[in-house]
C-alpha cells in the first residue's frame, strides 16, 4: 500500500529520501571519524599503560555505574507511575506533576548541590552509592513519563480479564501490565543508559571513573586526541549494540484501543502508603531540596555584576533553539520518507544517526572538527581549481555552524523517538485517503500529518531544547569566540568549587528546564 | 528559501575574517581573570581584543587543525605543562627584543624564547593551624612519611596542577623515589581525594584531615571571604629542593597576522603596573621582580621557588601521570 503511493509521486519522496541520506551522513562523519583514527597509528606506550593501569577498573566502574542507574530509574520511574495511574489519593494530580519535576536539572547540577550540602553538612557523599543515587534522581523521570503513559493507554479491560483468568494482583502486574509498558519501559531505560556511559560531568564531581575518563585522560593528559577516538569508538560500539539489543526486545507498541480507563483504587495498606510516603520523599530530594539549596547559595554569594545573564540567556537560547529546529526537520523529513520506502535499511540508518546521542560530547567535539577541517581543505582545493572562485579557510569550521551541528548530531536520538511515536500513530488508510482525493505530498504533510502531529513536534522540540540548551563539553569545545551559555558558566564555576556562584546559572538553567517539563507534563496529560 | 538558508549559514561562517583586525587571544584562562587586563589594554591602546575561552588541549588541537589560517595571534593558558606541549607542536614564534627576558626569571620563562609566564603561582603545603605546628613540616616528600597517615588529603591526579608537581619531583628525586614518595601519600590519605582545591581546603576545616597541597590563591579566595579561617601555608625551602611555582603564561602564535601588536601587548602585560593587576586579580604572584603582591598574598610570607625550568612540567607529564597511576593515586 505505502508503495504504491510511493510509485504514485516517486519524485517528492526520492528528493526527501536523497535529502535524508545526505543528512545520515553529516550525522556520520564525526562518527566515521572516531572509528579513521585507528589508521592514525597506535601510540603503543600510552595504550600499554592504559590496558595495564586502568582500562580494565574503569570499564568495570562504567559498566557497574550504568547498570546500577538503569536500574535505580527504573525501579524508580516505575513504581512511582504505578502510584500515581493506579491509586487514587488526595493531591493525586499534583503529585503526578510534581514527580516529574527533577527533569528540570542536569544530573551534574544535582551533583554539585547533593557535594556542596555535604561540605556543609559534614558528611561524605563522594561515594558510589550517592553517585547512582544522584544519576537515578536525574534520570528517572524520562522512564516515569513513558510508563505513566503506557498505563494511562492500558485500561481496565486487560486487569479485569487478567482476573478472570484467576490472576491475583502480583501475577497480573507481572505478566499483563509490565509486558504491556515493555515498548514504553525499555526505550526509556535504554535512554538512560546512553546518558550515563556519555556522562562526564556528574562523575567527575565525584571523582568515579568511568570510561569517560580515560577518553579525557587520553587527550587532556597524554596530549593524544588520536587515543581518545580510539578510546571512544568502544564506547561508540558498545551504544550501537544497545540500540541493536532495543530493536530486537522492543517490539512494536500496543495499540489495543481501552474501553474503559483504569480504575484507580483507594489508598491502602502499609505498601500504598510507604509508596506514597516514598514519592514525597523522592520530590523532596530531587526537587524541592536542590531546589532551596541553589536560590540560598544565589543570594548568599556577593552581588558581583549580574549584567551577563542578559547575554548568556540569548546565547543560550538561540542556539538551543537553532538546533532542535535543525533535529526537527530532518527527523521529519527521514520518517516521512521511511513511511514511504518501508525498507529495513533504513531501520539501521535511523539507528546509526542517533547514536550521536552516546558519544561523550568532547569526542564529538574531535570528531567534527576534524571532520570539517577535513572536508573544508577538500572544497578549498577544489575552489581553487574554479577559476575566479575561492573559499578561505575557516569558512566551515570557524563560526555557529559546528556547534550547531555538533547539538544536531548529539541530540537527534532525543527529537527522533517522540516524532516516530506520533508519526507511528497516524494510520495508513489516512494517507492513502488523501492521495485518493487528489492530495500531494507537500499537501499531504501540510493538511493531514502536521495537524496530527502538532503535539509530537512539540515535546520533541521541548526535549532537543532541554538537552541542548544543558549540554556542556561540546559547547565549550565548538562555540564561537565567547559564546557563552549557562552550562558554560555552570562549568566555570564548579571546575573551581565555587557552588555558591555557580547557583545562579544553575538556577536559571533549571528554571528553563522546569518551563519545558510543565510543558511536556501538561501535554502528556500528567 | 533553500538559497537564502544556505546564505544565512556561509554568512555565519565567515563571521571571523570579519574581525580579524583586532587581536585575538586563544585562552585556557578564566574570562572573568583575564578580562580587567584587557579591558585596560583596550581603553589605553586602542587596540580591540577578542578572547576565545577553552581548556588547554582544546586549543592547541584547534589551532593545529586550523594552521597558518588561524584567526588567533597570541595563546594564554595556565600551567606551564600546556605552553610546552604547544611549543612542541610548533605553534608558537619566538619573541624578539630583549624586554621579556629581562622582566622574567629564567626557571618561569621557556628558552627558546617561545613563552613566558604572565603570573606565577605556587603548589604548597596547607595545613590545620589548630592542630599542626609548622616545625613538624619539611617538604612535599615528608608528606608521606607515616606519621601523616590518615591525615593528608589530596585533589585529584587528573589535574595537571598535580601532574606539573610530580614532574618537578621527578626531576628533583628521580622517578624511583618520586614514584614511592606518591605511593607514601596515597598511603596517608584521610579520604578521598578533591575534585577541586576549594573542596580540599573546606575538608582541611571541616577536620577531615589536618594537611594538604594547594595553589596558594585558592586559600586567599576563601580568606578574602573568612580572614578569620583555621589554614596556614607551609613553604618548601631551598634545602628540599623550594616550593612548586608553576605559571600562566603565553606566546605568540606562528599563525599571527599582527606579530608587533601581539608581541606588543604581551610586553605590556609585564609592565609593573598590568603586572600587579594580572597577579591580583586572582591573588597570583608577579612573574616580574619587586612588584607589590595583595595584602592577603603579602600575608602568606615569602617563599623561595624551586630552581627546575618549568618546561619539566611539560616533558615529564605523561611519565607523571604514568608514574601516579603506578603509585594508584587517581
Amino acid at each position: 500500500m505505502a508503495n504504491l503511493i510511493a510509485k504514485k509521486s516517486f519524485g517528492a519522496y526520492g528528493t526527501g529520501l536523497s535529502l535524508s541520506v545526505v543528512g545520515g551522513a553529516a550525522v556520520a562523519i564525526p562518527l566515521l571519524v572516531v572509528y579513521a583514527s585507528w589508521f592514525l597509528g597506535i601510540e603503543s606506550n600510552l595504550w600499554t599503560h592504559l590496558i595495564e593501569y586502568n582500562l580494565w577498573h574503569y570499564t568495570k566502574n562504567s559498566l557497574t555505574l550504568t547498570a546500577c542507574v538503569m536500574a535505580g530509574a527504573l525501579v524508580l520511574g516505575l513504581s512511582l507511575a504505578y502510584l500515581v495511574t493506579h491509586y487514587d489519593f488526595f493531591g493525586r494530580r499534583v503529585l503526578k506533576i510534581l514527580l516529574f519535576l527533577p527533569m528540570a536539572f542536569p544530573s551534574y547540577v544535582l551533583g554539585f548541590v547533593l557535594v556542596g550540602a555535604s561540605e556543609w553538612g559534614g558528611f561524605e557523599a563522594r561515594s558510589f552509592p550517592f553517585l547512582v543515587g544522584v544519576m537515578s534522581l536525574a534520570f528517572y523521570p524520562y522512564v516515569y513519563l513513558l510508563v505513566c503513559v503506557a498505563f494511562e493507554t492500558m485500561g481496565e479491560d486487560l486487569y479485569e480479564a487478567a482476573a478472570n483468568l484467576g490472576l491475583n494482583p502480583w501475577q497480573s502486574f507481572q505478566k499483563v501490565a509490565l509486558p504491556y509498558t515493555k515498548p514504553f519501559l525499555i526505550p526509556a531505560v535504554m535512554l538512560v543508559g546512553m546518558e550515563t556511559l556519555a556522562d562526564f560531568g556528574t562523575v567527575s564531581i565525584f571523582v568515579f571513573d568511568t570510561f569517560a575518563t580515560a577518553i579525557y585522560k587520553a587527550w587532556y593528559g597524554f596530549f593524544s586526541p588520536k587515543t581518545a577516538a580510539q578510546l571512544a569508538s568502544f564506547l561508540v560500539t558498545l551504544t550501537f549494540l544497545l540500540l541493536v539489543f532495543e530493536r530486537r526486545f522492543v517490539g512494536q507498541r500496543p495499540l489495543c484501543p481501552k474501553k474503559r480507563p483504569l480504575s484507580r483504587r483507594p489508598l491502602n495498606g502499609f505498601l500504598a502508603r510507604g509508596l506514597l510516603a516514598f514519592a514525597v520523599l523522592i520530590i523532596g530530594l530531587g526537587f524541592l531540596l536542590p531546589t532551596t539549596l541553589l536560590i540560598y547559595w544565589a543570594q548568599s554569594v556577593d552581588q558581583t555584576p549580574l549584567s551577563w545573564i542578559g547575554a548568556v540567556f540569548w546565547d543560550s537560547v538561540l542556539v538551543a533553539s537553532m538546533a532542535s529546529g535543525l533535529i526537527l526537520c530532518y527527523a521529519l523529513l527521514f520518517l516521512e520518507s521511511k513511511r514511504f520506502f518501508p525498507a529495513k535499511k533504513w531501520d539501521w540508518l535511523a539507528s546509526f544517526c542517533r547514536l550521536g546521542y552516546a558519544v561523550p560530547g568532547s569526542v564529538l567535539a574531535i570528531g567534527l572538527f576534524w571532520g570539517l577541517t577535513w572536508l573544508e581543505d577538500g572544497l578549498v582545493f577544489l575552489s581553487t581549481l574554479i577559476p575566479r572562485v575561492s573559499l578561505p579557510h575557516g569558512f566551515l569550521s570557524t563560526g555557529l555552524v559546528v556547534l550547531v551541528v555538533g547539538l544536531f548530531i548529539r541530540f537527534l536520538a532525543v527529537g527522533y523517538s517522540p516524532l516516530k511515536g506520533g508519526l507511528e500513530r497516524i494510520s495508513f488508510s489516512m494517507d492513502q485517503s488523501a492521495f485518493n482525493l487528489g492530495c500531494r505530498p507537500g499537501r499531504l504533510f501540510t493538511r493531514v500529518h502536521s495537524p496530527l502531529l502538532k503535539e509530537s513536534l512539540m515535546v520533541a522540540f521541548v526535549l532537543a531544547f532541554v538537552d541542548c540548551l544543558k549540554e556542556m563539553p561540546l559547547t565549550l569545545m565548538t562555540r564561537p569566540f565567547g559564546w557563552e551559555t549557562f552550562s558554560i558558566k555552570i562549568f566555570q564555576y564548579t571546575s573551581e568549587g565555587d557552588w555558591q556562584r555557580a547557583a545562579i546559572p544553575a538556577l536559571f538553567l533549571s528554571l528553563t528546564g522546569l518551563l519545558a517539563a510543565l510543558i511536556l507534563a501538561k501535554r502528556e496529560g500528567l | 528559501m533553500r538559497h537564502r538558508l544556505g546564505v544565512v549559514i556561509l554568512l555565519m561562517g565567515w563571521t571571523a575574517p570579519l574581525w580579524a583586525t583586532t587581536l585575538t587571544v586563544y585562552s585556557a584562562r578564566k574570562e572573568q581573570l583575564l578580562a580587567p587586563v584587557v579591558s585596560l589594554y583596550e581603553k589605553k591602546t586602542g587596540v580591540k581584543i577578542k578572547l576565545v575561552t577553552d581548556k588547554a588541549a582544546a586549543l592547541i588541537e584547534k589551532l593545529k587543525a586550523e594552521g597558518e589560517e588561524t584567526p588567533a595571534d597570541l595563546l594564554i593558558t595556565v600551567d606551564a605543562g600546556n605552553l610546552w606541549k604547544a611549543d612542541q607542536e610548533g605553534l608558537f614564534s619566538p619573541f624578539a627584543g630583549e624586554l621579556i627576558e629581562k622582566a622574567v626569571p629564567e626557571p618561569l620563562r621557556a628558552p627558546n624564547r617561545h613563552w613566558t609566564g604572565l603570573s606565577m603561582r605556587a603548589r604548597t603545603i596547607v595545613y590545620d593551624s589548630r592542630v599542626v605546628s609548622p616545625k613538624e613540616l619539611k617538604s612535599y616528600q615528608d608528606l608521606s612519611h607515616e606519621k601523616w597517615r590518615g591525615k593528608l588529603c589530596l585533589r585529584t591526579a587528573k589535574k595537571v596542577y598535580n601532574q606539573s608537581l610530580v614532574a618537578m619531583l621527578i626531576e628533583q628525586h628521580g622517578p624511583a623515589e618520586t614514584q614511592k614518595m606518591v605511593s607514601g601519600w596515597v598511603k596517608n590519605l584521610a579520604t578521598k581525594v578533591y575534585s577541586d582545591d576549594t573542596s580540599l581546603l573546606k575538608a582541611i576545616v571541616a577536620q577531615k584531615c589536618q594537611v594538604g597541597i594547594v595553589n596558594t590563591y585558592y586559600l586567599g579566595r576563601l580568606l578574602k571571604e573568612d580572614p578569620s579561617l583555621p589554614l596556614k601555608l607551609f613553604f618548601p625551602g631551598d634545602e628540599v629542593g623550594g616550593t612548586h611555582a608553576n605559571i600562566s603564561g603565553g606566546g605568540i602564535l606562528k599563525g599571527s597576522k599582527h606579530k608587533k601588536e601581539a608581541q606588543a601587548f604581551l610586553e605590556w602585560l609585564l609592565q609593573p603596573k598590568a603586572q600587579k593587576l594580572f597577579a591580583e586579580v586572582n591573588l597570583e604572584y608577579p612573574v616580574r621582580q619587586g612588584i607589590p603582591t595583595h595584602p592577603i598574598v603579602t600575608g602568606f610570607g615569602p617563599f623561595s621557588k624551586s630552581s627546575v625550568n618549568l618546561v619539566n612540567a611539560g616533558k615529564r607529564q605523561i611519565e607523571a601521570i604514568m608514574l601516579m597511576d603506578r603509585a594508584h593515586y587517581h
